[in-house]
């Protein structure tokens, strides 16, 4: 093949292909415009052409007209801005959405630099766009001197240009001519040098971004900036600062992604993936929580970050030195801070991380499993006991409790069958001391401690300490796998959690509690290698930790619950592999950044309170409704299509009636649902945020959709894909996920994202329940209620509300278009 | 590599419909270790079905299979450990169409056997060198020719080192001119001594590779022995149509 002689004959035997016809605009009108073979066509269709032109010039005459009459007031929309995009958001908080935003950019630019996504874009494309436009521009420019020279038969349309309008037109009509003909012959010259000249697509978006931040310095508006604040400033010099820094951040972030890109190849991928997760949760935090820059958060964030590096030592370590015991003990203990109130006195500190040494210490340099669980019960033993002697908050004994559990197990269980079963019994000591130093305790800081101490239930705590320690030794019996273990050990184990709460809970909670339980240990228990326990478990106990913030119930049984999750979370899943125990450290992390989360989130006794719909309308609200309702349904949709492709007529029936039910039922009807009639559905004391309920319901509602989107996709793969699946030994779920659904949503992806824009657009409906999203603004609050001078604009505003939803729609449809197109390229 | 049992694969008396219709009438035969057995039969006569069965594609609903010493029953972890000792090659290759070749072969080692990418990627490199196609690692298989990607996918077999193999007309979707490739992959396994059941229509490849011959009608063994046997002195009449018909 590479030999000269022969690839010289095979290139004397190619023809070449014909020369392509000349290309231009003047041959494209004579193509398109006048075509036709005889005299009579090309007549006709020229005709066509210039009558098509007349009704098409006279269309944007009438739209210029009317966008620049005098009594359109434009300002409207401009003074209202902030309005708009973030209601009645207080002033001075107003960086939280500018941090918020920041964030955002940041993780795109990254990503966009880490993923090499992006690409490039023909200039030819880029520069017949600007030709276009600009040509628009100027024509608009012409259309607006004639409408103000002429009278329109419509009436009220009277051009009383200020004086200098004819000098801007001239500037914008020079300057459009400019645009048009440097775009025009840039693209020639830069073809003399490079047949297919490219731009990268980035750059299209950071020039506006700069053309943006440039307007801003330059424009001057000195018009208080809406009804809710009487400020002056005008809006264009309190939000020049704000987007150049982003445009900055953007500009510095790109670069330096690729450079970290080309350092560690990869290596930030999986860290930019947990972050997409994360920003979720943490921008609403931002925007919604109440102020403060609690020193506690930073520290939290610096225990996390300290564990984790810990975690990570002790990982890599060869398992039994002391050193590195000492080490990973010091690092797991500055780990448990996040778990802390940030109230205790230092010493409690110091002791936590004593006891915690010990513990590992022990753990880690005996090198038997059976003797490193004895050990580590010892100890165990002593920081229960112990704990409940010392004057703290209670709280907080719970968590070392829970904590030095979570450290007992970490290190020991896993690979002999002995150990599982010295476990069982380490568990059942460690619960019947702790609920008798929960008793114990308790009664130091109850009036009525000692009555509340007698009548304690007792039996049923000695009940379900027993039924939790044979439900675990069934579990530590070989060989694992079994799905019906784990479910036998999942109700135990949580009938054995019931010592932990309060005893106040209602009867849902309790069997909602044992169903998370049997869940995560199904998932744990029925996947067989140490890796995908991990990860099925991480993914199971990160929505527990979540949702259960969400939940009101008792604090303390919120906390308890995450601690339980998490003593779940490690048991099955440490020890065997390396790869397990490397997961083990990033299942952590996320689940320490969420807890942490969560606990602010959740927390009723921080500072920090949820502040509901209060501050929450315009831009803002539209964007929260869209992105979580996408982002819960395209899940729940999933479900929902496998459920009803599956063999088990159970899981299809439920999934079928769900679909038919919600998809004949207006979207409106489910929003009154959500709004109204959702907490008569729910037991008595359990609410939710009008938000959170909304939520609910439109995801209720796209689901369904997204669920018929994704069947179709199903249906397209052939058998054979998950036949080869499961011959080459993949399970049913790594046959599913990893083979079926990459196919199946390919194939969908055009339906969905037509969902999704529906989705988006749906959000508007919200105003009919009362809440203030985008639209509601520009149609009721701008026009109706606020400044006499915007009374009477809603045409104005509704003209805006259209380019708006437009640009936004329209963006989301050639993203996707580029995304398909790039994923076709694969696939061939 | 350690074996379980005396045979590979014992089958006694299995028989499996499809509704009413009977697409097994009671198939008995036991495969050696390292012996290369070739079914052969007209369309529809259950070949397809059986060697389904081996690998629990399909279930049977009467007699006995034991692969590797293992019973097949409705135990999922059965099913999944000899689903691991068993590859197989399909009539219409069922490459993962949305992966890399080398993503399309290291896929199972990874999630099913837990290795690491990097090992499961050197060693799917020296599985394509084995089927002569080291340079395609990185394309996807849209962009091969059939032969190709059978080669591809027998290399995804391979993968995840089975102690027996198992080939569903591997050729018949095949241009006549890809089908030596893919023989000679075959032919070259065989020669390693690994346990292999082919269904085949190429009475070449039987005639040379082949340890034993089956020949299947009406869902049972209607006739089996060596090449020799089969092809010249076919003692069923059956057998003999069917030979006169496609030699
Ligand atoms: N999934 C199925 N459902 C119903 N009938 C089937 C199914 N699979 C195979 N059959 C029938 O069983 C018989 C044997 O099929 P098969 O084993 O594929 O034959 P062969 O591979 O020998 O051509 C055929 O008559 C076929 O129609
Ligand atoms: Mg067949």
């Amino acid at each position: 093949m590479t030999d000269p002689a022969s690839a010289a004959v095979a290139a004397d035997m190619t023809e070449r292909a014909p020369e392509p016809p000349p290309t231009g605009p003047w041959r494209w009108m004579r193509d398109n415009l006048f075509s036709g073979h005889t005299w009579g066509q090309i007549a006709f269709n020229s005709f066509l052409t210039l009558a098509f032109a007349l009704v098409l010039l006279n269309i944007l005459r009438f739209i210029t007209s009317y966008l620049f009459a005098p009594e359109r007031k434009w300002a409207a929309v401009t003074h209202n801005a902030k309005l708009l995009m973030v209601q009645a958001f207080p002033q001075d908080d107003l960086i939280r959405i500018w941090t918020s935003l920041g964030i955002f950019i940041v993780l795109v630019v990254w990503s966009m630099a880490s993923w090499k996504v992006g690409g490039r874009l023909e200039l030819t494309t880029f520069a017949g766009g600007l030709r276009s436009g600009a040509v628009l521009v100027a024509v608009t420019a012409i259309m607006h001197h004639a409408a103000e020279a002429r009278t329109f038969g419509i009436p009220g349309l009277q051009f009383d240009s200020p004086a200098n309008w004819s000098s801007v037109r001239a500037w914008i009509l020079v300057a459009a001519v400019l645009v048009a003909v440097l775009a025009h012959f840039g693209v020639r010259w830069s073809r003399a040098a490079d047949p297919s000249p490219t731009i990268p697509l980035l750059s299209v978006p950071v020039m506006v971004m700069a053309a943006v931040a440039a307007l801003l310095w330059t424009m001057e508006l000195p018009v208080p900036l809406g009804q809710f604040d009487q400020t002056t400033a005008p809006i264009a010099a309190t939000t020049a600062g704000p987007w150049t820094t982003l445009f900055v951040l953007a500009v510095a972030v790109y670069p330096l992604g690729i450079l970290i890109e080309r350092i560690w190849p990869r290596a930030f991928r999986r860290f930019l993936i947990s972050a997409w997760v994360l920003s979720y949760p943490v921008i609403i935090f931002i925007i919604q929580r109440n102020p403060v820059l609690d020193w506690t958060d930073m520290i939290l964030l610096l225990g996390i970050v300290l564990g984790a590096g810990a975690l990570r030592v002790l990982v890599a370590l060869p398992r039994g030195p002391t050193g590195a015991a000492v080490v990973a003990a010091i690092g797991l203990v500055i780990a448990a801070l996040p778990l802390t109130s940030g109230e205790e006195p230092l010493w409690v500190a110091a002791g936590l991380v004593l006891i915690g040494l010990a513990t590992l210490i022990a753990a880690l340099t005996i090198k038997e499993p059976v003797v490193t669980v004895r050990a580590a019960a010892a100890g165990l033993v002593l920081a229960c006991l112990l704990i409940w002697l010392v004057p703290m908050p209670f709280l907080f004994r719970v968590l070392v409790t829970a904590f030095t559990l979570f450290l007992l197990v970490t290190p020991t269980v896993g690979r002999t069958q002995r150990g599982r079963t010295y476990l069982v019994r380490v568990w059942v000591a460690a619960t019947v001391l702790t609920v008798v130093a929960f008793r114990l305790g308790a009664t130091f800081v109850d009036e009525s401690g000692l009555t509340a101490f007698v009548r304690s239930d007792v039996v049923s705590i000695l009940l379900a300490v027993t039924l939790g320690g044979g439900a675990l030794w069934v579990l530590g019996l070989p060989p694992r796998g079994h799905a019906s273990t784990a479910v036998v050990a999942a109700i135990g184990l949580v009938t054995a959690a019931l010592p932990f709460a309060s005893g106040e809970e209602p009867l849902w909670l309790t069997v909602g509690l044992v169903l998370v339980g049997l869940a995560i240990l199904a998932a744990a228990f029925t996947i067989k290698e140490p890796v995908e326990k991990v990860r099925a478990s991480a993914a199971g106990l990160a929505v527990v930790c979540l949702s259960i913030w969400f939940i009101p119930m008792p604090f303390l049984y919120r906390t308890l619950i995450v601690a339980f999750t998490l003593f779940l979370l490690v048991t099955p899943t440490f020890g065997g592999t390396q790869r397990g125990r490397t997961n083990l450290v990033r299942a952590w992390t996320v689940v320490a950044v969420l807890t942490v989360v969560g606990f602010r989130l959740g927390a009723a006794s921080t500072s920090l309170e949820f502040q509901g719909t209060t501050f929450l309308g315009g831009f803002n609200l539209t964007i929260l409704l869209a992105v979580s309702g996408i982002a819960l349904s395209l899940p729940v949709g999933l479900i929902l299509a496998l459920a009803r492709t599956s063999s088990m007529p159970i899981f299809r029936l439920l999934a079928t009636g769900y679909i038919e039910l919600v998809r004949s039922v207006p979207m409106i009807t489910w929003l009154f649902f959500g709004s109204a009639m959702l907490t008569a559905f729910l037991p008595a004391g359990v609410e939710f945020d009008e938000i959170v309920r909304i939520v609910a319901a439109i995801t209720i509602f796209n689901s369904a959709y997204v669920a018929e989107n994704i069947r179709g996709g199903l249906q397209a793969i052939d058998r054979g894909q998950y036949e080869a699946a499961r011959a080459a030994g993949l399970s049913i779920v790594q046959s599913t996920s990893l083979v079926i659904l990459p196919q199946a949503v390919r194939t969908v992806i055009p339906a969905l994202v037509g969902s999704i824009i529906v989705a988006f657009k749906d959000t508007s409906l919200v105003a009919i329940i009362g809440l203030a999203d985008i639209l509601l603004i520009a149609r009721s609050f701008i026009p109706q209620q606020s400044d006499p001078n915007f009374q009477g604009t809603l045409p104005q505003m509704m003209f805006f509300m259209a380019l708006f939803y437009w640009i936004v729609t329209f963006t989301i449809s050639k993203l996707s278009m580029r995304y398909e197109r790039s994923l076709g390229l694969g696939e061939r | 590599m350690t074996t379980n049992g005396s045979q590979a694969i014992i089958c006694e008396d299995v028989k499996k419909w499809f509704g009413d219709f009977q697409a097994l009438s009671g198939v008995s035969t036991s495969i050696g270790w390292g012996e290369v057995v070739v079914v052969i039969g007209p369309s529809g006569s259950g070949k397809s079905t059986f060697i389904r069965c081996i690998n629990r594609l399909e279930a049977h609903q009467a007699g006995r299979i034991v692969v590797d010493g293992m019973e097949l029953t409705n135990d999922l972890r059965n099913i999944d450990a000899i689903r691991r000792e068993v590859g197989m090659v399909f009539q219409q290759f069922n490459l993962f169409p949305h992966l890399t070749v080398m993503q399309n072969i290291t896929l199972a080692p990874i999630w099913a056997r837990n290795r690491t990418r990097s090992s499961s990627e050197a060693a799917a490199m020296k599985l394509l060198e084995r089927v002569g196609i080291p340079e395609q690692a990185h394309k996807y298989p849209g962009q091969l020719s059939g032969g190709q990607q059978q080669r591809v996918a027998i290399a995804r077999a391979l993968a995840m080192n089975p102690k027996i193999m198992l080939f569903d007309e591997p050729t018949s979707a095949l241009d006549p001119e890809m089908i030596k490739e893919v023989l000679d992959v075959m032919k070259e396994l065989a020669e390693s001594g690994m346990t292999m059941i082919v269904v085949t229509h190429e009475m070449g490849f039987a005639r040379e590779v082949a340890d034993r011959v089956l020949f299947f009608d009406y869902g049972m063994v209607v006739e089996e022995g060596t090449p020799e046997h089969f092809f010249h002195n076919p003692q069923h009449d059956r057998t003999k149509l069917f030979l006169s018909q496609i030699l």
